[in-house]
């Protein structure tokens, strides 16, 4: 099991952001994570990195307790992209990719020729050879998140967590990230859990959803199991919504939000 | 190409001793009877080598104060270390306290403490709200800058006139050094900031990526912040003790820095030490030159001369931020 979470309460200035939160996550599952804003998805990604204050009677990271893992520890089992802007930092590409091995250095080391090595090898399966000398603030929103994905790679954990990567992308380059991630959870064999609002892509080409309400877990299910229950949809973010099939593909419609 | 900048930093380190209202010739520093001996071994070098720790110290400080809060715009003096060292300094000479502990003055040991209080209300605040995030440690920071401020301006107002100027001046920031006492002082503390940055330089380059991205690298963002605001503070503070504010160095040397050399640490440690020593040990031989007999507060001279230099590069190179 890469990771069991058991009865996880996260507490923040006396709100309360999950309760009583229950998931286990197999090896090599690919796992869609969504629900209302502010209900607590990133969050939950958060508390198993412990970078929130949680209390739970079981956080365990391939069968270890996460609260007693050291930050490099836990950074050697799990990479996190988080929802982060364009600009947020100014350096190159191969320097920002050279941080993803810190969590192997040691103390009064430093990078080597091997940590260089994985770098050029990722950026050439990545085609993102070219970028490794431009300024990570001149990259465009698609090349970017190419970027983000190729650093968790490089950061060789066998668990990937995402929080909304194709937020800022046009249709083209969301689906790219899409098929990309699809292939690496599929290829490279590794635990991909994914927050993200596109319920287009879940629905057709997804395995495993899990919803979160309110802090609460709302339900953890098969696709196929949600789109014959398309209430489940419905009542996780209160609203209409009609799902059809057409051609062997899912199409979603929402009756009641149409302008005039 | 770098390590002919590098040969040249040192070149004029070598030569400023020589430098001064009087030029002193090479053979007379080698004659132990003559005056200009004395001057030289006695007054310039000790001063030289001292102004070069600082400036070291400053940089450094800067540098670490920019990467750890993630803002461009931290000086070794944005969390009110500088302040609370003058509030020491002025109630010293208001009080006309005098007493000598170990090798160090009152005055000293007053400046320090009072850079020490500051430090103290700001770790007390994040201890109440049990927060280390950059947005409250700087607010609080410059808070209590504010307090000490006005605190100052009140025993000023209060001064007689012969006591502000000497608190005036302090605040100034000058390098008055005799013999290599302070030396012994601050080098302890310059080896330790120079140790605790090269140790943790790889931790400097990811936390300017911001919390949570460093946080998934692995970097203990919260408590490595605190360690290092408060070992870097309790060395800004013996500095600014022994020297006053010496304003500009910490802000604008980084940034020229990184200018030249960018935005990785291992480099810019080094750079830091090395091109931040030079630059106060010139600043300063102009400032006990250029009106002579007469000596110039340092910090009038470093932000003179820095930043034409400093905004020159910034305008020349297009991109930067």
């Amino acid at each position: 099991m890469a990771i069991k979470i058991k009865n996880l309460e996260v507490k923040i200035n006396e709100s309360h952001i999950l309760k009583n939160f229950n998931l286990n996550v197999k090896n090599g599952e690919f796992v869609n994570i969504i629900g209302p804003n502010g209900s607590g998805k990133t969050t939950l990604l958060r508390a198993i990195l412990n970078i929130v204050n949680s209390e739970s009677k079981k956080l365990e990271v391939f069968n270890k307790n996460i609260y007693k893992m050291s930050r490099k520890e836990i950074s050697r089992n799990i990479s996190y992209l988080p929802q982060i802007k364009k600009s947020f930092t100014s350096i190159e590409v191969r320097d920002f990719l050279l941080f993803s091995r810190f969590p192997y250095l040691g103390i009064l080391s430093s990078y080597k020729e091997k940590d260089h090595e994985i770098i050029n090898k990722i950026a050439r399966e990545f085609e993102i050879k070219t970028l490794l000398n431009r300024n990570i603030k001149t990259l465009s929103g698609g090349e970017l998140q190419r970027v983000l994905i190729a650093s968790a790679l490089v950061q060789e954990t066998d668990i990937i967590f995402l929080d909304e990567p194709t937020t800022f992308l046009d249709p083209n380059h969301r689906w790219e990230i899409f098929n990309l991630l699809y292939e690496i959870n599929k290829k490279e064999n590794k635990t991909i859990v994914l927050v993200t609002h596109f319920l287009d892509y879940i629905l057709n080409y997804g395995d495993k959803v899990v919803a979160i309400k309110d802090g609460e877990l709302f339900f953890d299910n098969k696709v196929s199991y949600i789109i014959e229950n398309e209430s489940l949809i419905k009542n996780l973010y209160n609203f209409e919504i009609e799902i059809f099939k057409k051609n062997n593909k899912i199409f979603i419609d929402y009756p009641e939000k149409r302008v005039l | 190409m770098k390590k002919k900048y590098f040969f040249i930093l040192l070149i004029i380190l070598f030569v400023l001793p020589f430098i001064g209202p009087e030029l002193i010739k090479f053979d007379s520093v080698l004659n132990s009877g003559s005056q200009d001996y004395f001057i030289f071994w006695n007054l310039r070098v000790p001063r030289i080598i001292f102004s070069f720790l600082l400036g070291g110290i400053l940089t450094l400080g800067g540098l670490i104060f920019q990467s750890i809060f993630k803002n461009d715009l931290a000086t070794p003096y944005t969390l009110g270390v500088a302040s609370g060292a003058s509030f020491g300094t002025v109630i010293a000479i208001h009080l006309n306290i005098t007493f000598v502990f170990f090798i160090f003055n009152s005055q000293y040991i007053l400046s320090f403490l009072g850079a020490l209080l500051s430090v103290f209300f700001i770790l007390t605040i994040i201890k109440i709200k049990k927060d280390f995030s950059i947005s409250l440690i700087l607010l609080a920071g410059i808070a209590i800058n504010f307090l000490f401020s006005s605190l100052i301006l009140f025993f000023q107002y209060v001064m007689n006139y012969s006591k502000l100027g000497s608190a005036v001046r302090w605040m100034m920031g000058s390098i008055s050094i005799y013999e290599y006492r302070k030396i012994w002082m601050i080098l302890p503390f310059y080896f330790i900031l120079f140790f605790i940055s090269y140790y943790y330089k790889y931790q400097l380059d990811i936390m300017f990526l911001g919390d949570e991205l460093a946080l998934s690298k692995g970097v203990d963002v919260y408590n490595l912040r605190k360690k290092l605001f408060f070992i870097t503070s309790i060395i800004i503070a013996m500095a600014v003790s022994l020297s006053g504010p010496i304003g500009f160095v910490g802000l604008i040397i980084p940034h020229l820095l990184k200018l030249v050399i960018g935005k990785i640490h291992k480099h810019l440690i080094y750079g830091a030490v090395i091109f931040g020593g030079v630059f106060l040990a010139l600043t300063d031989t102009i400032a006990r030159t250029i009106i002579a007999p007469a000596e110039m507060p340092v910090g009038i001279i470093t932000s003179l001369m820095g930043v034409p230099f400093f905004l020159y590069l910034l305008i020349r190179k297009k991109r930067y931020g």
